[in-house]
């Protein structure tokens, strides 16, 4: 584990940044329906809690689930593409294609064919998380280098045995990468297809009836524990990384 | 019988300006336990010979038997063992995982496959490290992991594509002493690519001179340094005239030398 010091940099200029914050408000003697200060948020934060962290879990929920989807998707079709090159190559040009679409368009389609429920949300979020997957795993399946491929023949190794020993593993990191990055757009996802003002427990309709209504410490207070919880997603992914692929951490602090 | 044979051995290869001629009647015998260098300018062909004795590349012409079998087969049969000039190591599996590695590819019971790898771990000198990632070692060292993995099932012969070419000359020079030492424990045949003019001398029975263009056997230079050799061998009077002999018949690439590249091709 790294030592408490090197992040003591990252927690300063987060200190930093709140007294600079609490600074401006105070100085510009802002509104605080315009921009609350954080110890205001703080307060909000106090009193609605046990509100917001229900509409959190919940919007996590969704998430995870499309994330799940999306992730376990991508890295199964990959696989498939990776045997049938032929394949692959046909499909990644509308793999990239697709995942420039942008979200918002595609939500009230989602909500048509899913539902205005938690269901056009998981889809939503499995689809902006597929495509990331597949690419990456993809990548990393199909980058082995020529002699990592001519050792596997030397010693007679099966097709399956080439999966097994030397694509799948060096296609980890690359997977790994894409799970990293696929936390914050399932968080994303799940989120901004909540603008449809369903299902009411969620997070985003909160955030969106407080904003409406100029309640602005309580957004803030559901925005920081969005924060919150993408920022938990991402840190847990990661512990997950640091088990799953050792090998990568200790190259990327030796500077490999 | 020899353990490797070439029989008028040739390989084209396809390109936009028509076929280029890689290897042009090669013929060789390398008997049981001998060490035979290939040495020539680059363009020589002599990694692709290696690679054909491997059945990593198929020849275009002639005939090539490995330990009397079709290179095929002596492949399945993991008659050989390879090392290359990277030591392509596998950065997720440990030293001992990365040595193991040709042993559960075949199927080998555990008990096996520790007892071997830890033999191999020791003959190369790095049981002490057997649970680092190979980029915690240093290249001399990952190279050795390689020449473990590569004799773990225990081969006939050991195929060797410029091992040391992108190490340091020192620690070029201890690796050498140390896989004469391997080769004399464990008694493979060696097929050994270099464009060390010195390297292939002190390690070597015999060494082939290739010239390019295409690649055809211009001298095959018997060497009788006498054995064991050591650092002093290096020293000797003969060596320096072996040394020399082969860098006479060692034919520069036109193409080079008329672009300025220095003469002598050692490495």
């Amino acid at each position: 584990m790294r030592s408490v010091r090197e992040y003591l940099p990252v927690l300063g200029v987060f200190a930093i940044g709140l007294l600079l914050w609490e600074g401006f408000v105070f100085a510009f003697s802002i509104e605080f329906y315009l921009l609350p200060a954080p110890h205001v948020i703080a307060a909000t934060l106090r009193q609605t809690y046990p509100v917001l962290l229900e509409a959190g879990l919940y919007t996590f929920g969704e998430a995870l689930a499309g994330y799940v989807l999306g992730c376990g998707g991508g890295v199964l079709i990959a696989t498939l593409a990776s045997r049938f090159p032929a394949f692959a190559g046909i499909a990644l040009p509308y793999a990239i294609a697709s995942a420039s679409v942008p979200i918002v368009a595609l939500a009230p389609l989602a909500i048509v064919w899913f539902g205005i429920g938690p269901g056009s949300k998981i889809a939503i979020a499995a689809l902006m998380t597929f495509f990331p997957t597949f690419i990456g795993t993809l990548r990393g399946l199909l980058g082995v280098n020529a002699r990592s491929l001519e050792l596997m023949r030397s010693i007679a190794a099966t097709e399956w045995q080439v999966f097994w020993k030397l694509r799948l593993p060096h296609s980890l990191p690359h997977m790994f990468t894409a799970f990293r990055a696929c936390t914050t757009l399932a968080m994303i996802g799940a989120g901004v297809s909540e603008v449809f003002r369903r299902p009411l427990q969620s997070l985003g309709v909160y955030l969106q009836r407080t904003a409406s209504l100029f309640q602005t410490r309580q957004s803030w207070s559901a925005i920081l524990v969005a924060c919150v919880l993408g920022l938990t997603f991402y840190l847990a992914v990661a512990l997950v990384e640091r088990l799953v692929v050792p090998w990568r951490v200790g190259e990327d602090r030796a500077g490999a | 019988m020899a353990i490797i044979a070439l029989d008028r051995v040739s390989k084209t290869y396809p390109s936009q300006v028509g076929p280029t001629e890689a290897l042009h009647d090669v013929s060789l015998a390398v008997e049981r336990g001998e060490f035979v260098s290939l040495i020539g300018p680059s363009g020589c062909g002599k990694s692709t010979l290696l690679r054909i004795v491997g059945d990593l590349v198929q020849p275009s012409g002639g005939a090539v038997t490995v330990n009397g079998k079709r290179p095929g087969v002596a492949r399945l049969d993991r008659d050989y063992g390879i090392v290359f000039q990277a030591p392509v190591l596998y950065d997720w599996r440990t030293v001992e995982a990365n040595v193991c590695l040709p042993l559960e590819v075949i199927g080998r019971p555990r008990s096996e496959r520790d007892q071997r790898v830890r033999a191999l771990l020791r003959l190369v000198g790095l049981d002490a490290f057997r649970r680092h990632y190979p980029w915690q070692l240093s290249g001399g060292m990952q190279q050795r992991v390689a020449i473990a993995r590569a004799l773990v099932t225990n081969p006939a012969i050991l195929l060797m594509d410029e091992p040391f070419g992108a190490l340091d000359e020192m620690t070029r020079e201890r690796l050498n002493l140390e896989l004469l030492t391997i080769c004399s424990e464990t008694g493979a045949t060696v097929l050994f690519v270099t464009h060390s003019i010195a390297e292939a001398v002190f390690l070597s029975n015999r060494v082939v001179v290739l010239s390019p263009r295409p690649g055809r056997i211009e001298r095959v230079v018997d060497v009788d340094l006498p054995r064991p050799r050591s650092e002093k061998t290096r020293a000797l009077p003969r060596f320096f005239e072996l040394v020399t002999l082969v860098r006479e018949h060692l034919v520069e690439d036109p193409a080079l030398t008329a672009a300025g590249s220095p003469a002598g091709g050692a490495g």
